[in-house]
C-alpha cells in the first residue's frame, strides 16, 4: 500500500489499466489492418529476426520503401519489433505494441498531473480523459506512428516541469534530450518538437536562463546526430519531406512555388480555415474526423462532457498569464494542428499532441470547479455522463462500427489469403494469381503469408483483371479477386470455377477465390 | 452600476467638445444613408419584378394576400421589404429611387444606433463616434446598405431595443419599454433571422437588466408591445395557415416540411443535427468569414481581436453586453441551419465595429500617457 501511494506506483497502476484497455480485443476492431499496418509490421518483423529492414539494411534510422522515400518513422518499428521478439507475428501482436505506448501516455500524464495539481484525484481525472478520449483509444490500437509523439510531448512538460522548480543543470539537458527524441516519433514531430524547443527556450530566456537554453539545445542537437548522419548518406530525404509538407517540390518549374503559394491570400485563408476547422467543436465534441479508419463518426475526438472541464481550465489559465509557465499547456493546445495546417490537412491522426494538452487544461478545470460551491457534484455528474458516453462508444465500436469501417479497411482480404493458404497446406497450388485490383494486396499477401509460416510468393503472379489480363487456369492454380460484378462477369468462360467467396463483417461478398478445375 | 461610468472603463483624458463630436456623428450618419443613395441598390431582380407587381396591384399567382408577400415556388418576402418601396412608387416616386430609401433609411438608422449605444456602453463619444466611421467601412455594411431589401433593417430595429434598455438603466421612462418592444417585435418583418432575433436578443435585455430597480415592468411592458407588434403576423397566420410552413415554419427553429414543431424538435436534438449546428455556430467566427469583403474585411483582423481584449478590461456590463451580443448573434442563424450567411448575422457589424473602436480608444489614450 506504500508503495501504491507514491505516484510512481499509481502511474504505473494508470498506464498499466489503460493498457488493459487498449489492448481489449485488438484483432477483433478495428476489423482489418490497414496497408500502412501491415507496412510498419513488415518492416519490424524483418528487424525483429534479422536486424535488417526489408530493403537489406542494417539497423536503419529510417525505413524507405518504394513510393515511401520519406521512411517510416523509426521508433514505432523498433518497439514493434521489440515486442515481436516476444510475441508471435499476429493482427493483434502488431497492434499491442501502440496500445503499450498508448498505455505508456497515460501513465505519464498522470505524472505530470501530479507535478501541476495538489490533488491527486484530479491526476486520476486527468489520466481518465486521456484514456476515454475516443481519439486517443483507436489511435492507441492502431500499428501505426502517430500516437508515438504523444509520451515525448508529456516527457518533455514532465522534464519541463521538474526543471522549473529545481533547476538542476542535468535536466535541462533532458527536456533537450526528450525533444530531440521525439523527432523520431512521427513525421509530423519534425515540426513540432522544434516548436517545442522554441516554446522552452523562450520560456527560459525570459527569465534570462541563458545556460539552461543552452544545456537544452545542446541535448536537442545530440539527439540530431543520427538525423544528421542520415541526411548525409540520404540527402534527397530533406526534399523528401519538404515535399511531404507541400513547402517544396523538386519537379516544379519555379523552386519555390509550392511556399510562394501558401503565402499567399488563399493560401493562407485556407491554412486559416484548416486552423479553425481543426478546433471545430463538432469535430472535437460531438462527431469526430470524417474517416472511419479514425473515428466511429457517433463521438467527437474528445468526450463531450471534457467540454465544459477544458472551456473552465482555458479560462483559468488565461487569467493566470504566465504565472509557473502555464501558459505553456494553452501554447501547446493551440499549436497543436501546426504541423495539419503546414499540410492543409486537418485529420487528427497528424496532430495527436493536442490530447494530452487537452487533458491537462482539462485538468485545470476540474480543478477550478472542485473548488466551487456543489463543484464536487458537478465534477461527479460529468465524470458518470463521460462513463456513459466511453461506454456507449465501446459499445458501438466493437459493435456496428466494424462492419460500418470494414471497407476502409480495405475489405476482408485476411480472410481470403488464409482460406487460400489453408487449402495450400493440404494441396500446394502451382501459382497463385492475385487482381492487382485489390489495393497493396501483395503486402497483405506477404504479411499473412509470415503469420502462417507459408510463403508462397516465389509462386505468386500479380495480375490486372480491370484490364482484361485474365490468367489461363492451369492446374491447381488459384485466382483471388474482389468480389466486383464488372471483374466476375469477366471471369464467366474463362476457364476458372468459383471456389468460395468471401463475406466481409456484413455478409456482403468481399473476395472471390477461383480455382482451375481438376484435370 | 452605472452602465459606461468612466468613458470605457477609463475616464476621458481630455473633453471632447460635444458638438463637434455630435455633428461628426451626424456626418457618418449622412455619409452612411448616402452610400444606397449615391450607388444605388442591386441585385434581385425577382425582388425589383414583385416590388413593380404589387405596386400595379397585379394579381400574383398563389400570392396569398397582405403580409408576407408571396413570389414563386416557396419564396416568400417579408413585408418591410416590400411595402415601403410600393408606397413610394404608388406616390409617383420612380422605383429605381424608392426601392433605395429602405437602405438608406436602414444604412443612416444602423450607423446613428451604433453610435448611441456605443456612446451609452463605453460612455465615451470618441469610441462612438469612430465605431460609426468603422461601421461605415465595413464591406459587409457597405453591400448590406446597397441591397434591395430589408435585411440590414434588422440591425437599428436590434440596436434600438438595446440602447432602450441602457436607456433604462440610466433613467427609467415610460415609454422606453414600449419603443423598444414594439422596435424589437417588428424586426420578425424584416429578414429571416428576425423572427430568431425576438426571442433571442429579448433574452439579452432581459439578463441586463435582472435585478436593476423596475425590471420586471419594463420586460412585461416591452413583451406586451413586442407581442402587438408581432399580432399582426399572428393572425396573418390565422388566416393563411397554409402559408405557416413556408414562411414562419421555415424561419423559426425547425423545418417547414416537418409540419409540426414537436417533429421539429425531435429532429433539431438528435445528435449529428446538434454536431452540424454546432459546427455551424463555429464557422460563423472563423477568421476567413468574419475578415472576408462579406462581412468586416481584412482591417479588421488586427482592430476587432484587440479590441476584444480591451472589452475584457471594461466593466462588467459594458463586457456582457458586447460579448453576448457577439456570442449571441450567430444562434438564430444556426438555428436557420444557414452556414456562413453575412446577411444574416448583420448585427455582427455594429458590435465588431464597436468593440474594435474601444480597441482604438484604448491605443489613443496610449498615445496620450506616451505623451
Amino acid at each position: 500500500m506504500r508503495a501504491l501511494s507514491s505516484t510512481l506506483a499509481q502511474a504505473g497502476l494508470a498506464a498499466a489499466l489503460a493498457a488493459t484497455l487498449f489492448s481489449f480485443g485488438l484483432a477483433l476492431s478495428p476489423p482489418h489492418l490497414t496497408h500502412d499496418e501491415i507496412k510498419f509490421a513488415l518492416q519490424a518483423k524483418s528487424i525483429a529476426d534479422t536486424g535488417r529492414d526489408i530493403n537489406g539494411r542494417l539497423l536503419p534510422l529510417y525505413f524507405q520503401e518504394p513510393g515511401f522515400s520519406v521512411g517510416r518513422d523509426p521508433i514505432c518499428i523498433y518497439v514493434m519489433a521489440a515486442v515481436l521478439r516476444v510475441l508471435p507475428l499476429s493482427d493483434a501482436a502488431i497492434r499491442f505494441s501502440t496500445a503499450l505506448v498508448g498505455a505508456a501516455g497515460v501513465g505519464l500524464i498522470f505524472i505530470l498531473a501530479r507535478l501541476v495539481f495538489e490533488r491527486r484525484s484530479v491526476a486520476w481525472m486527468v489520466a481518465a480523459i486521456l484514456a476515454s478520449s475516443p481519439t486517443y483509444y483507436i489511435h492507441s490500437r492502431l500499428a501505426l506512428s502517430v500516437v508515438y509523439p504523444v509520451p515525448f510531448t508529456i516527457l518533455w512538460l514532465i522534464a519541463l516541469r521538474s526543471y522549473m522548480r529545481t533547476r538542476h543543470p542535468r535536466m535541462a539537458l533532458v527536456i533537450g534530450l526528450v525533444l530531440g527524441g521525439g523527432v523520431y516519433s512521427y513525421l509530423a514531430s519534425v515540426v513540432m518538437m522544434p516548436v517545442y524547443l522554441a516554446a522552452t527556450g523562450a520560456m527560459l530566456a525570459l527569465d534570462r536562463d541563458w545556460r539552461g537554453v543552452t544545456r537544452m539545445v545542446a541535448g536537442f542537437l545530440v539527439m540530431l546526430l543520427p538525423l544528421a548522419a542520415w541526411q548525409a548518406i540520404e540527402p534527397e530525404r530533406y526534399a523528401n519531406i519538404l515535399g511531404a509538407y507541400r513547402l517544396y517540390d523538386a519537379q516544379a518549374e519555379s523552386r519555390n512555388g509550392l511556399l510562394q503559394q501558401m503565402l499567399s491570400g488563399e493560401g493562407l485563408a485556407n491554412r486559416v480555415d484548416v486552423f479553425w476547422e481543426a478546433f471545430n467543436p463538432d469535430r472535437l465534441f460531438f462527431t469526430g474526423e470524417s474517416s472511419l479508419q479514425i473515428s466511429t463518426r457517433e463521438v467527437g475526438s474528445l468526450l463531450t462532457p471534457v467540454a465544459v472541464f477544458l472551456v473552465v481550465g482555458l479560462v483559468v489559465l488565461i487569467r493566470s498569464g504566465r504565472r509557473d509557465g502555464a501558459w505553456l499547456f494553452v501554447f501547446g493546445l493551440l499549436t497543436a494542428p501546426l504541423a495539419a495546417v503546414l499540410m492543409a490537412d486537418v485529420e487528427i491522426r497528424r496532430w495527436l499532441v493536442l490530447m494530452p494538452f487537452a487533458a491537462i487544461v482539462a485538468g485545470f478545470g476540474i480543478d477550478r470547479v472542485l473548488a466551487v460551491r456543489y463543484g464536487r457534484a458537478t465534477v461527479a455528474a460529468l465524470l458518470v455522463l463521460m462513463a456513459v458516453q466511453f461506454g456507449m462508444f465501446t459499445r458501438d465500436y466493437f459493435g456496428p462500427y466494424r462492419e460500418r469501417s470494414s471497407d476502409w479497411f480495405g475489405g476482408n482480404i485476411r480472410a481470403a489469403i488464409e482460406s487460400v493458404l489453408a487449402d495450400a497446406r493440404v494441396q500446394p497450388p502451382s501459382t497463385v494469381y492475385i487482381a492487382s485490383d485489390l489495393p497493396w494486396v501483395d503486402a497483405y499477401w506477404q504479411f499473412y503469408g509470415q503469420v502462417h509460416g507459408q510463403d508462397l510468393r516465389d509462386r505468386t503472379r500479380y495480375v490486372r483483371l480491370a484490364s482484361g489480363e485474365i490468367p489461363k487456369a492451369v492446374d491447381r492454380a488459384v485466382l483471388i479477386c474482389p468480389a466486383d460484378s464488372s471483374l466476375a462477369a469477366m471471369m464467366d468462360g474463362s476457364g476458372w470455377v468459383q471456389r468460395r467467396v468471401v463475406p466481409d463483417i456484413d455478409g456482403t461478398p468481399s473476395i472471390i477465390v477461383f480455382a482451375a478445375p481438376s484435370p | 452600476m452605472t452602465p459606461g461610468a468612466g468613458g470605457g472603463a477609463r475616464p476621458a483624458r481630455r473633453k471632447t467638445p460635444g458638438r463637434i463630436t455630435a455633428l461628426a456623428g451626424i456626418a457618418v450618419v449622412i455619409a452612411a444613408a448616402a452610400i444606397p443613395l449615391l450607388f444605388g441598390v442591386q441585385g434581385d431582380e425577382r425582388l425589383h419584378r414583385l416590388i413593380a407587381d404589387v405596386a400595379a396591384g397585379a394579381d400574383r399567382e398563389n400570392a396569398s394576400a397582405g403580409l408576407m408577400v408571396h413570389d414563386v415556388a416557396e419564396h416568400w418576402y417579408q413585408p418591410l421589404a416590400i411595402y415601403p418601396v410600393t408606397a413610394l412608387v404608388r406616390r409617383g416616386v420612380p422605383q429605381h429611387i424608392a426601392e433605395r430609401v429602405l437602405p438608406a433609411f436602414a444604412a443612416g438608422a444602423t450607423a446613428a444606433l451604433t453610435m448611441l449605444v456605443a456612446s451609452r456602453v463605453t460612455g465615451n463619444a470618441v469610441v462612438a463616434f469612430a465605431a460609426g466611421l468603422l461601421l461605415l467601412i465595413t464591406p459587409g455594411f457597405r453591400s448590406y446598405s446597397t441591397r434591395a431589401g430589408a435585411d440590414l433593417l434588422l440591425v437599428p430595429c436590434v440596436l434600438f431595443w438595446v440602447l432602450t434598455v441602457f436607456e433604462h438603466l440610466r433613467s427609467a421612462r415610460r415609454w422606453l419599454p414600449l419603443a423598444g418592444g414594439l422596435a424589437l417585435g417588428a424586426a420578425i418583418y424584416t429578414q429571416l433571422a428576425g423572427v430568431l432575433a425576438v426571442p433571442i436578443f429579448f433574452t439579452l435585455g432581459a439578463a441586463l437588466l435582472w435585478r436593476t430597480r423596475g425590471a420586471a415592468v419594463f420586460l412585461t411592458v416591452s413583451a406586451v408591445a413586442a407581442g402587438a407588434a408581432l399580432a399582426p403576423a399572428a393572425l396573418w397566420i390565422l388566416r393563411h395557415p397554409e402559408a405557416y410552413p413556408d414562411t414562419f415554419g421555415r424561419w423559426a427553429i425547425h423545418a417547414a416540411h416537418l409540419r409540426n414543431p414537436l417533429d421539429g424538435a425531435i429532429a433539431f436534438s438528435r445528435w449529428h443535427v446538434m454536431a452540424r449546428r454546432v459546427g455551424a455556430y463555429w464557422q460563423y467566427f472563423n477568421p476567413t468569414f468574419l475578415f472576408s469583403r462579406e462581412m468586416f474585411g481584412l482591417a479588421f483582423a488586427v482592430l476587432l481581436p484587440f479590441g476584444l481584449w480591451q472589452v475584457f478590461h471594461l466593466p462588467q456590463l459594458t463586457r456582457v453586453v458586447l460579448l453576448a451580443g457577439l456570442v449571441l448573434t450567430p444562434v438564430a442563424a444556426v438555428l436557420l441551419d444557414a452556414p456562413r450567411s453575412a446577411a444574416l448575422v448583420l448585427v455582427l457589424l455594429p458590435i465588431g465595429a464597436v468593440i474594435s473602436a474601444v480597441g482604438l480608444g484604448a491605443v489613443r489614450e496610449l498615445t496620450h500617457r506616451g505623451k
